[in-house]
């Protein structure tokens, strides 16, 4: 009866968690920059892709996120990170996430970053490695600049030699 | 066209011509990162941008003439004035190639900024750029801190007249070695022992942070770059705030103060002068402007609670007032928090920090730390006398480098370009007021750009206005070369308009 007693109540609780997590409040990050005093302390969810590194610190991680509006710092348990699979940069499109934590304008503990004390972050996309197709156009443009280039360089060398022995 | 000024012409083509071939040999650089990188667009992008580089480069100096007994004080002042802006407008092609850049006006900007070690950008999504196109970036900054010019001096003239001219024409007047090349040589020895020292240490760091080694070391050699030439370019559009550390942060302001230095103190310290560093009239100034700046930023933003504890408190405004005051700007707040945190005494606080900046021959913008101590010297030199008997004379003296004696000439000049440097400042804050900025905005933005800092508080976007954009460009293009070889560039312009319309009529 005891242990039901305890795993009903743990359930209860992870329910109740689910919920109230779930009930945050969709932010762009740009308003949580421009409203940061409206927001501090609050539990907010943003949506935006990982971007440049994720920096592991022990049991914690540093990830940064951005969307259309802005891109903040989100510190967040390194075994919730270790879902990301890609992070955004030039030859890739980083995972898409959903994460819920406090918005913390000064955040004491990380020196006062403005940043958000993650606490669950959810894979929406998955990200992809991108590719940057070359422009025909842009090649072949290079191809006679490169000839001009070298037309021009012989022109003036032969005119300095010539020069030379006037 | 009379004989003089087609030899006038010719003899700036020349100069420009080489200096424009100096820089596009840079551009290899970008290339062959992406190459390594295997960035296949950006590298066709720089192979483009190189071909046009060299072809301008040959044109004009095909065209010119280099003639060493015709060459004069004129000639080297237009040729660093000018080849700032023959070489913006070139080395914004790469830029307007890589498609990040909404206009050709936004990507001059950029290039402008990286140039006069600003740090403002108009970049479009800077988290997704190239290895190749953020190598540029970085670059662009750190050539144009050590003076575009001075490259040029360093590899590529030679010989002939002119050389000290154009030197002193890009805002640099301290002669390390007798021999301005062999000066230009030396700037150039001391900020490379220093990228490798640098480059090395973060990328260290970065990899305790928890980035990849590859990242690690290529943001390492970026920041160093940015933070040496007091640019402020960073990476990532967090800037400083990326990466979450203050280990980072504590190594980067090591390197931007000392970036800040002038390249003299930095040569004596070298050669065994190592009491130069407290002796020298820079140094004191700076110390002392940077604890009242910093005490007054920290009171404002106290009185306003907007830091919960002292570390963070010290951390942020400490970092954000040295970044200003040698005019780095490096950043470790977002830039709306200055408008909306700060409040208006602790944004005039970092503003004046701005406006006085860092050592004059180095890579720092503003007043100058010098000027600032001259002129104070000056002020208390003269209460002085006014209080003393008539026939007492007072020799006032300053140390730098040397002890020197404070004439009148050096007040007077001092007095002169902080003068210009209002103007600019003013002329800044009217632009932004007139495109319908506040104050408090036009200020910081002004301050910012007059300094050649590059904190922004938010002005600096692509919606701002083209005229505003305009007028940021000139000033940051006048405010680091400061004025005199712009003055130049305008009177001789002004002169080919009067004896083109003298003969006209």
């Amino acid at each position: 009866m005891g242990k039901l007693s305890i795993m009903f109540t743990a359930i209860l609780i992870c329910l109740l968690a689910r919920s109230v997590l779930a009930h945050a409040s969709t932010v762009p990050i740009g308003d949580l920059i421009e409203k940061s005093i409206e927001y501090d302390n609050n539990l907010v969810e943003v949506t935006g892709e990982v971007i440049g590194d994720v920096m592991f610190r022990g049991n914690m991680a540093w990830v940064n996120i951005g969307d259309r509006t802005g891109v903040i710092g989100v510190w967040i348990s390194s075994k919730q990170a270790e879902k990301i699979r890609f992070a955004g940069d030039y030859q890739h499109q980083g995972d898409t996430v959903k994460v819920t934590g406090i918005f913390k304008r000064d955040n004491e503990k990380q020196g006062g970053d403005l940043s958000i004390e993650g606490k669950m972050l959810e894979t929406i996309k998955f990200g992809k490695a991108v590719h940057h197709s070359i422009s025909y156009m842009k090649l072949g443009s290079g191809v006679i600049l490169s000839f001009m280039a070298l037309l021009l360089y012989g022109l003036k060398k032969k005119v300095k030699i010539k020069s030379y022995f006037k | 066209m009379s004989e003089e000024k087609y030899s006038n012409l010719r003899i700036v083509s020349y100069y420009l011509g080489k200096i424009v071939i100096g820089v596009a040999f840079l551009l290899l650089i970008p290339l062959f990162t992406g190459v390594i990188f295997q960035e296949w667009a950006a590298v066709i992008d720089f192979l483009i941008s190189f071909c046009i580089f060299v072809i301008a480069g040959i044109l004009m100096e095909i065209y010119g003439r280099h003639d060493y007994e015709k060459f004069r004080w004129t000639h080297g002042l237009v040729i660093s004035s000018l080849s700032w802006i023959v070489l913006m407008v070139l080395s914004a092609i790469p830029y307007i190639l890589s498609g990040h850049f909404l206009s050709f006006l936004d990507a001059m900007f950029d290039v402008m900024s990286g140039f006069t070690t600003t740090g403002l950008g108009l970049i479009q999504d800077l988290d997704h750029v190239s290895h190749s196109l953020n190598m540029w970036r970085h670059v662009v900054t750190f050539v144009g801190g050590q003076g575009i010019v001075v490259l040029a001096l360093s590899f590529l003239i030679t010989k002939g007249g002119g050389s000290f001219q154009m030197y002193v024409g890009e805002a640099k007047d301290e002669k390390l070695l007798p021999n301005v090349t062999d000066t230009a040589k030396a700037i150039w020895k001391i900020s490379l022992i220093y990228l490798f020292i640098g480059t090395l240490i973060l990328g260290l760091i970065g990899i305790v942070i928890g980035m990849s080694p590859t990242r690690s070391f290529l943001h390492g050699l970026w920041i160093f770059m940015a933070g040496w030439s007091t640019g402020g370019f960073a990476p990532q559009s967090q800037n400083l705030l990326y990466y979450h550390s203050a280990l980072y942060e504590l190594v980067a302001i090591v390197f931007f103060t000392i970036g800040s230095f002038n390249f003299a103190l930095h040569h004596a310290i070298w050669t065994g002068k190592r009491r130069e560093i407290i002796k020298n009239i820079e140094i004191i100034s700076f110390i002392i402007t940077l604890l009242i700046t910093f005490s007054i930023a920290t009171q404002a933003l106290m009185q306003q609670g907007i830091y919960a504890t002292q570390i963070s408190m010290f951390r942020k405004v400490f970092f954000q007032m040295i970044s200003a005051h040698t005019t780095t700007g490096f950043m470790t707040v977002y830039v709306r928090q200055f408008l909306y945190d700060w409040g208006s005494i602790g944004v005039i606080a970092i503003s004046i920090a701005m406006l006085i900046g860092g050592s004059a021959s180095s890579t720092a913008g503003g007043f100058k730390g010098i000027r600032i101590g001259v002129l104070w010297k000056a002020l208390i030199s003269h209460m002085r006398k006014v209080m003393s008997p008539e026939n007492r004379v007072f020799v006032e003296k300053y140390h730098f480098v040397r002890k020197n004696v404070l004439t009148d000439d050096i007040i007077k000049t001092a007095l002169l370009i902080v003068i210009c440097y209002m103007i600019t400042f003013t002329v800044g804050i009217l632009a932004g007021l007139f495109s319908g900025y506040s104050l408090v905005e036009a200020i910081f933005e002004s301050a910012s750009i007059t300094g050649n800092v590059g904190l922004s508080i938010g002005v600096t976007s692509t919606s701002m206005p083209d005229g505003l954009k305009i007028t940021y460009i000139i000033m940051m293009w006048i405010a680091r070369l400061e004025f005199i070889s712009v003055f130049a560039l305008f009177g001789l312009l002004i002169d080919g308009v009067r004896r083109t319309w003298a003969n006209l009529v």
